[in-house]
């Protein structure tokens, strides 16, 4: 063996248990020994991790099992996102999973676009089964929604709780822990690589074949290294500052990150087991934090309790590994909160480091493929998060700095070629896929205006046909889901029996 | 009121002109009118015999019969193609239209090979890892299996056929369904005056016809997106110094191979291309580095069986033009660029190019062509073309043929970052590319890094989870089910004399 054998993480909360858990797992049998060095916490108790859909792949990995996972972090499924503005006509729900059925193999979206055009007035929304099962307080169950809409889900999970489970499972793994108040890098000659960690002021030092910073914004490895500036992506999102709080269950919610835009910015109302967290964002230059309290409070509907604020910087680090430390996580991108997007852009470094992991002592080729792929991965994510405020409906001086960003020059192709035909844009690296660039695009507003002509050659009436039994399918099957609250509680029960 | 329809002018036949007329005829409703432009003076370049798997989506698509298809075209079974001499002379190994294995606890097959290799384990070469590249060298055939379990599953298949038989056969498809055709040479393109876009074109005749929209199929001479609308030309020749063409048929002889040859030559290479009737071959060169007539007597010196012609000369440039697209013309195949067809990749670029101008085409009603989705045609065809480049250029740079003035140029010279990265990544620990849009795939990148002998220096760690005695075991059970498979299977030409038999195509079997 002459791949690095020492790893050391170093952390907190879930990207440190998460990343030490996963390279043990994935890599003990090759021979690969990982120490979690672990910081204090950074979360409040207001704090909520929202998942997008492949978390559960890592989390099967890793042998945690869903069941387990809701059931301690007190945590509940989610379908999408249902954002609302000031009207009607700027509500939307978007789903994770796919929208409609193919129509004699063309797409479904295009036939919808064509039969929109000839007078449908039925939202894209409608024909996901996801979408409408949430709306009506309905979960998607796994095994029985073929056909229409498959169930594609992710979490709300209170992040404090969250970690318990990952922390227990890592140990259970096989990682080793040290606690640590702070942690000093001991950075070579040239400053270009780390020799070693000193730990609470010299009381333990550690050596490692491989660092992965896993600290969150402080980033307190990466930042020590030459070429550890970071490329400022805040032009392209008006929101520095976050607002958590949380809110007494009123009723029981559907599966669904419930988000409303005001004029100062925006307000997600998270459904976990039990309350409601409350995240509102805004921007400090026209918004003190008093006015964004009561704007997140007026968006709520409710008294909101257990007040924090927190400050964000969205960019990327430009060296994600830098010499033989690893950013991951918040260490390595800030992305805006609006699509979910942070844990999985830290599942992302995870997966590619381990399809990465240095094969021998010199690893100049697996960096520079993780540096490109993470690279691009993060870029089609910003591109995403981006189309959001670029074509954000909404009245303020929030929303105006959001529209005036130049777009990067990939995400306004991708709003052209919309705009022209319905298309969007194949790229790789993507992490929405096509339905939900479609369903962020028409809920932004714009109609494409024209479709594909291969499907003029659907005639209108199989087309109508179509629509029409698929409305009703929907229809028919989404009767037969489960209360979300009760399937949370039955899943959840089943386990501790 | 009936709209009038939207006229599509294919500018030139060949596979490239029908492809394109037969393909929209396909995929556009009525109010498209279509009218295809070809001359009976001018020659078809038409020595794109050699295809890749995709070829039969499209075929699939117009709802070709593929008995009858192959009977027409004296089409032949394509498992993939065999290099003869690249790495160094004397080495073979063949790129299959196949995987390597499987892949085992998500880990990609070679790794699991490298580490029981590295190990000093007793194993095979990864060919023989690869069904379909053990069914090529038997030269057998038989269609994948349907059981995704079985080791017979794990390829797929191409053709060689003749490309003017093709554009026949397709000429007659398109124009049964009401594609019109117009002889005659173009002597002038007319322009719009206030926007630069074609209104129509003069023919010798006198005959003036006008289009909406049109599809440059005039091959090397690129009259609309070329000549008349000045797309600029990027030139690829420091990384692909071939340049010139010769090509010959002759008799066939000998077993019918399912698969393309290509054998490395001091000043570029030949294909040999088997089809019923004949056998196709050429030499592609480079100018610079051997004269055309010492290339001609190497060429036919290599022939399996009595020449049926005198070499014939083609000319060309490696490279592409800026935009395919340009006003309202689009500029498909040869007009649009060139690869030399070292992996076969003419066909593929016409199919790509068809598809998806049938999605961004304007729509029937529209006054003029929409740049928004020009700009994405185009991005689209830069990516093909730049990834077929960095595959093909991998063949030449990686090669130890020391002492022959163009594989030392092509050996030393200086790589497109994308593909030294790939090659590097490679020789470090044998991870293949792996991308989703376009050619060509993870395991045929594999088959040419390690067929052009480039040695990976370790194995993805995650290989490790599985034990050395495990792998070997697994390794051993691996070529036992590709012998097991193989055991009485039909040869090539057995199965095609059966399969080609009238009676096959679907019309006369009801």
């Amino acid at each position: 063996m002459t791949h690095p054998m020492r790893v050391i993480v170093v952390g907190r909360d879930a990207p440190l248990w998460l990343a030490a858990a996963s390279i043990q797992v994935a890599l003990a049998k090759s021979g690969v020994r990982v120490t979690a060095v672990e910081l204090p916490s950074a979360l409040q108790p207001n704090h909520v991790y929202m998942s997008l859909p492949p978390i559960e792949a890592l989390h099967s990995k890793l042998g945690l099992s869903e069941e387990d996972v809701l059931r301690m972090a007190g945590g509940t499924f989610s379908l999408g996102q249902y954002f609302r503005g000031n009207s009607e006509q700027q509500a939307w729900f978007h789903a994770w999973g796919d929208y409609g059925e193919s129509i004699d193999g063309h797409d479904f979206f295009d036939c919808w676009l064509k039969a929109s055009r000839l007078g449908l007035n039925v939202p894209f929304a409608d024909f996901s089964l996801a979408a409408v099962a949430a709306r009506h307080g309905l979960m998607l169950a796994p095994d029985d929604a073929g056909g229409l809409g498959q169930s594609r889900y992710s979490y709300h999970l209170p992040s404090q709780a969250y970690c318990t489970p990952l922390k227990a499972h890592a140990i259970r793994s096989g990682v080793a822990v040290q606690l640590a108040t702070s942690v000093a890098p001991e950075v070579s000659e040239d400053g270009g690589s780390l020799k070693a960690i000193a730990v609470d002021r010299d009381a333990h030092r550690l050596e490692a074949d491989l660092f992965i910073d896993a600290s969150g914004p402080e980033a307190v490895l990466a930042d020590s290294l030459t070429g550890s500036d970071r490329e400022d992506w805040s032009a392209l999102f008006p929101a520095d500052r976050m607002l958590w709080a949380r809110a007494p269950s009123a009723a029981t919610h559907g599966p669904y990150c419930d988000i409303r835009s005001g004029a100062g910015g925006w307000t997600a109302m998270v459904p976990v087991q039990s309350e409601v967290r409350v995240l509102h964002l805004f921007e400090s230059g026209t918004t003190v934090n008093d006015q964004a309290l009561a704007d997140a409070a007026a968006a709520a509907g409710v008294g909101l309790e257990d007040i924090s604020i927190g400050s964000l910087s969205p960019g990327i680090r430009r060296n994600l590994w830098n010499g033989n430390v690893i950013a991951l996580g918040e260490a390595a991108s800030g992305l805006d909160p609006i699509h979910s997007a942070s844990l999985h852009a830290l599942q992302l470094g995870i997966v590619h480091l381990l399809s990465m992991f240095p094969a021998g002592p010199d690893y100049d080729a697996e960096r520079a493929e993780y540096n490109r792929i993470m690279r691009s991965s993060l870029e089609r994510i910003r591109d995403f998060q981006s189309a959001f405020y670029q074509l954000a409906p909404h009245e303020g001086a929030f929303w105006d700095r959001g529209r005036a960003a130049s777009p990067p020059q990939s995400l306004s192709h991708k709003i052209d070629a919309f705009r022209a035909r319905g298309v969007i844009a194949p790229m790789e690296d993507e992490s929405f896929a096509p339905d939900s660039w479609r369903s962020q695009f028409l809920g932004s507003g714009i109609m494409p205006e024209s479709w594909p002509p291969a499907t003029d050659r659907v005639a209108v009436s199989r087309m109508q046909g179509e629509v029409r039994r698929m409305l009703s399918s929907i229809k028919a099957k989404v009767v037969e889901q489960p209360r979300h609250d009760a399937y949370l509680a039955q899943l959840c029960r089943r386990r501790a029996a | 009121v009936q709209p009038k329809p939207y006229r599509l002018i294919v500018l030139g036949g060949g596979s490239a002109g029908w492809m394109a007329a037969a393909g929209l005829r396909r995929l556009l409703g009525e109010d498209y009118e279509i009218t295809l432009i070809e001359s009976d003076e001018i020659g078809i370049v038409g020595v794109g015999e050699a295809t890749l798997p995709h070829i039969k989506l499209f075929n699939d698509m117009l709802g070709l019969d593929e008995s009858e298809f192959m009977r027409e075209t004296g089409g032949t079974f394509k498992l993939g193609i065999e290099f003869r001499g690249w790495f160094q002379a004397g080495e073979s190994y063949i790129h299959p239209f196949g995987a390597f294995g499987e892949p085992w606890r998500g880990v990609d097959f070679q790794h699991y090979w490298m580490r029981a290799k590295q190990a000093g384990k007793d194993v095979l070469p990864l060919q023989r890892y690869s069904y379909s590249v053990q069914l090529a060298r038997r030269d057998g055939f038989h269609f994948p299996d349907n059981d995704p379990q079985s080791i017979g599953s794990t390829f797929s298949y191409a053709y060689h056929f003749d490309a003017g038989r093709y554009a026949d056969f397709l000429r007659r498809w398109a124009m049964q369904r009401g594609v019109q055709r117009i002889e005659g040479q173009v002597c002038e393109v007319l322009h719009d005056q206030d926007n630069g876009d074609v209104r129509g074109l003069r023919l010798k005749s006198g005959e003036e016809v006008s289009g909406d929209f049109f599809v440059d199929c005039s091959g090397f001479r690129s009259l609309l997106v070329g000549d008349a609308l000045q797309s600029p030309w990027q030139d690829w020749t420091h990384w692909l110094p071939c340049d010139r063409a010769l090509a010959v048929p002759c008799e066939r002889a000998g077993e019918l191979t399912p698969y393309t040859r290509s054998t490395a030559q001091p000043g570029g290479w030949i294909w040999r291309i088997p089809l019923q009737h004949r056998t196709g071959n050429g030499y592609v060169f480079s100018s610079s580095f051997i004269e055309v007539d010492d290339a001609a007597t190497a060429l036919v010196a290599q022939l399996d069986g009595a020449a049926h012609a005198e070499p014939r000369l083609l000319r060309f440039a490696p490279g592409r033009r800026e935009q395919a697209w340009r006003n309202n013309c689009v500029a498909v195949g040869l007009s649009s660029g060139f690869l030399e067809p070292l992996e076969s990749t003419a066909i593929y670029l016409i199919q790509a190019a068809v598809i998806d101008l049938a999605r961004l085409m304007p729509s029937s009603g529209s006054a003029r062509a929409d740049p928004r989705l020009a700009a994405e045609f185009n991005r689209l065809f830069g990516m093909h073309y730049e990834r077929i480049r960095d595959f093909l250029v991998l063949h030449y740079a990686a090669n130890e043929r020391v002492g022959e003035p163009l594989w030392d140029y092509v050996r030393a010279m200086p790589l497109p970052d994308t593909l030294a990265h790939k090659i590097e990544l490679f020789r470090a620990r044998g991870t293949a590319p792996n991308y989703q849009f376009g050619l060509f795939s993870r395991d045929s990148w594999l088959a040419v890094l390690e067929g052009q002998g480039i040695v990976p220096l370790s194995h993805d760690p995650l290989a490790e989870a599985t034990s050395l005695e495990d792998t070997a075991d697994r390794l051993a059970k691996l070529s036992a089910r590709i012998e097991g498979r193989l055991e009485g299977v039909a040869s090539q030409a057995a199965f095609l004399a059966d399969y080609c038999r009238p009676e096959h195509a679907r019309g006369a079997a009801a």
